[in-house]
């Protein structure tokens, strides 16, 4: 959000400007040479005073100010009745002279512009967010209903009455499962940050992955694809809970993306410093181009989008903020040939990543 | 070190064995779950799985001077329709932060379906733990265990009545009488005399309700 205001500011502004040390042509007034040419750049030392106007060694009058945290440098103007020696061409053309008071009127009418913007966003925000808390109020309720009926069941756990319920039933639990998974995931969409939420907790990572696996049997098998996990672990490093966020997106995109018939291979192995995962799938091949792009968010590649199985481009850009969130990161590479079925290109994917620490904080 | 210093007795609570099962603790430990909203939490299958932890909708100033108190050792609070304006203007937040004010160690979990909602940081940075809406059955029962088997023995319990007695300007020789009386107690299996205690060792001493409390906890988890 804050980029697409600074965006908009600087498409509008009438003055010379700088954003992000890139200087810019203003709407009415562009940027002077001098400025263009300038080292110095003393208008752009962090430690210039903001919300004034001063006068940089080359007598231009610069004006440094925050846009939501990002500094905006509305730069080489000359102001009337201030500004004592003007190149003779300014003299002649009026170029880059500006009145006492314009650059504080511009801030205004931009700041009311940006409060506008904000204003209709959080509004909009609100009303979404509104309704999925009531959609969670329902869910809860859900979970309960559901949690009762396992509960009538034979068992002295809860694992082992979901394992004695009938098929219905033990759909059903996994169903809340994945939902509540799916809900979680939409909080970060809008909250980063609490991917962060509550304490760091030992996660056996074999056995998260376990339970997803489970969660996703019944759609694998409508594909009829084999989910397998394989390895040898026994670790439970210190993570967050949303950590559960990056078997889901991995093994739902694999399952989206792969052909059927085939094997998605999950390897969770102990190794020196920590533990290694990789969830292989015989998928749609990522494009060259689109390869450094899959964990950006909204996007899709053009592969994916040729099949038009629905998508909304969020899933690796989730599970990257996730495992960004619990010190690791997520890779990927595509193995062997790839094979043209249906007019598409198929290939072995595999995404992977290795966390520190067995046990310990 | 003097000779005498070998054979002399070491009364320190940290030195005690304490070796509870899961489920013993699990009964031990009094926990509450307020929340307007009565299906969000699961805590009839949880009393049917052993814990002890009951529901409010609501928290008035009498519930708030229980919380304060220290009177229960996991407080699950919802952030939104818990608390009357009289009593919080912040509604959960400001519950949240009296009664850390008063008691810093005492366990609360942030359990909210704001997480979405970046204004309500504060409320899940301040709180020990959180979960997030909806929950299942499994999520609440692994938080709660992970909070027993990391807070509720002797040891966290004493800390904090040690913390409240500093913050009271208790005498560091008033708070090694303190540990002692409590340590031969519990050594000696008797119980906590409630009044005598108070009168032998806590008189001048203010927040003397909370401290009793906790020390209250630990007679009831080491029985």
């Amino acid at each position: 959000m804050i980029g697409q205001l600074i965006e908009l500011i600087s498409s509008i502004c009438p003055f010379p400007h700088v954003v992000e040390n890139v200087k810019l042509d203003g709407l009415t007034h562009l940027q002077p040479k001098k400025c263009i040419d300038c080292h110095d750049n003393s208008c752009l030392e962090p430690s210039q005073v903001e919300n004034t106007i001063l006068q940089c060694p080359k007598e231009f009058f610069y004006f440094r100010y925050k846009i939501q945290s990002r500094i905006f440098v509305i730069n080489g103007l000359f102001i009337r009745g201030i500004s004592k020696k003007l190149p003779r061409k300014t003299k002649k053309t009026g170029l880059n002279q500006i009145n006492k008071g314009a650059i504080e009127e511009w801030i205004d009418k931009s700041d009311q512009m940006i409060k506008t913007l904000e204003d209709a966003v959080h509004e909009s925000v609100k009303a979404t967010l509104g309704m999925l808390h009531d959609v969670k109020t329902s869910v809860s309720i859900i979970f309960r209903n559901a949690e009762s009926l396992i509960s009538e069941e034979d068992g002295n756990t809860l694992d082992e009455k979901i394992n004695n319920a009938p098929s219905n039933k033990k759909t059903l639990y996994k169903s809340v499962s994945l939902l509540e998974e799916r809900l979680k995931m939409m909080t970060l969409v809008s909250n980063p940050e609490s991917a962060t939420h509550g304490d760091k907790k030992p996660l056996p990572i074999y056995k998260v992955f376990d339970k997803i696996l489970r969660i996703f049997q019944n759609l694998a098998n409508k594909k009829h694809i084999n989910l397998k996990l394989f390895g040898t672990s026994y670790s439970s490093p210190w993570l967050y809970s949303s950590f559960a966020t990056i078997p889901l997106v991995l093994i739902d995109n694999a399952i989206k993306y792969s052909q059927s018939y085939q094997d998605i291979i999950v390897n969770i192995n102990d190794i020196t410093g920590g533990v290694s995962v990789s969830v292989e799938s015989f998928s749609l091949c990522i494009d060259q181009n689109d390869i450094h792009k899959i964990f950006q968010k909204n996007h899709r590649g053009k592969n994916a989008n040729k099949v038009a199985i629905e998508g909304s481009g969020l899933g690796l850009y989730l599970a990257d903020i996730v495992a960004y969130a619990n010190g690791f990161s997520i890779n990927h590479s595509q193995k062997g040939n790839a094979c043209l079925l249906g007019g598409l290109q198929y290939t072995r994917n595999i995404f992977s990543f290795f966390i520190k620490g067995q046990g310990g904080r | 070190m003097s000779i005498f210093n070998i054979f002399k007795k070491s009364y320190r609570i940290e030195e005690l064995p304490f070796n509870r099962s899961s489920s013993e603790l699990k009964k031990k430990t009094k926990i509450v779950v307020i929340d307007d909203e009565e299906d969000s939490f699961p805590y009839k299958l949880l009393q049917d799985d052993g814990y002890t932890i009951e529901w409010w909708d609501k928290v008035d100033s009498q519930k708030l001077h229980r919380l304060e108190s220290g009177d229960f050792d996991i407080i699950i609070l919802d952030i939104l329709g818990v608390a009357d304006k009289e009593l919080s203007d912040t509604d959960g937040i400001g519950v949240l932060k009296r009664i850390k004010s008063v008691n810093k160690n005492q366990i609360i979990v942030a359990f909210s379906g704001q997480s979405y909602d970046l204004s309500k940081t504060e409320f899940w940075k301040l709180a020990d733990d959180a979960l997030s809406k909806p929950v299942t059955f499994i999520q609440c029962k692994e938080i709660l265990d992970s909070l027993i088997r990391k807070h509720i023995n002797i040891n966290s319990y004493w800390k904090a009545v040690k913390d409240l007695l500093v913050v009271n300007k208790a005498s560091p020789a008033t708070i090694r009488k303190i540990e002692k009386e409590i340590y031969k107690s519990l050594e000696g299996n008797s119980s906590f005399d409630e009044r005598q205690f108070t009168s032998n060792f806590l008189f001048g001493i203010q927040n003397t309700a909370s401290i009793i409390t906790l020390i209250q906890a630990i007679f009831r988890i080491w029985s």
